[in-house]
């Protein structure tokens, strides 16, 4: 397959963090992934004893990526060999996302995120929760 | 199926992204197949209040 050439002119890219990449050149495959757990506790001891990614569901089960196999025919007509693009700025690029200039076959990405929040009730009586709290 | 493109002219002046997270893609370029995928759970019952919080203890 014929593919166009991408032209960028100026880019500016602040910050890339947690497995993230910023890539020029063309590649075939990118497979990325990430998993969160957050746990956010109001405490000042540190817990070792709880909450590992198979405690929850979300992550035991991974998101099931259909293989294409559709039988298609694409004819594609370049009538200009070039994308061109004058300036790119992007503040962050964070877990696991790619930023890209460059043709690339096939690409899959995944992610998870589970959020816990954990509030002690003895502290939840000297500041009030957030609203919309529910006390178990 | 027959798909066909006409890719004409595609020239952009200016992209100004704030940020691209969470296995997010940003992309200039020709691909011939993207696949994301995403799950994001914050349910009632992950807002825990009142706990009994243990000292701390090595697992296992």
């Amino acid at each position: 397959m014929f593919s166009r050439i991408s032209k960028v002119e100026r880019i500016n890219i602040t910050i890339i963090s947690f497995s993230s990449f910023f890539q020029i050149g063309d590649c075939q495959f990118i497979d990325g992934g990430n998993d969160v757990l957050a746990i956010q506790r109001r405490s000042d001891i540190l817990h070792t004893d709880d909450k590992d990614f198979n405690d929850y569901p979300i992550f035991q089960s991974y998101p099931t990526f259909l293989p294409i196999v559709e039988p298609m025919v694409i004819n594609t007509n370049q009538l200009q060999p070039f994308i061109s693009v004058g300036a790119i700025k992007i503040k962050g690029i964070s877990s696991s996302s790619v930023a890209r200039i460059g043709n690339t076959d096939h690409i899959r990405m995944r992610n998870r995120v589970m959020h816990i929040r954990d509030i002690s009730k003895k502290l939840s009586d000297v500041s009030t929760p957030p609203e919309g709290t529910i006390q178990l | 199926m027959e798909f066909n493109i006409t890719n004409g002219e595609l020239c952009v002046g200016q992209i100004d992204v704030s940020i691209v997270a969470s296995s997010s893609l940003f992309l200039i370029g020709d691909v011939q197949t993207i696949q994301l995928a995403s799950a994001f759970d914050t349910p009632p019952e992950s807002l825990i209040i009142g706990t009994a919080f243990a000292p701390l203890t090595p697992k296992g």
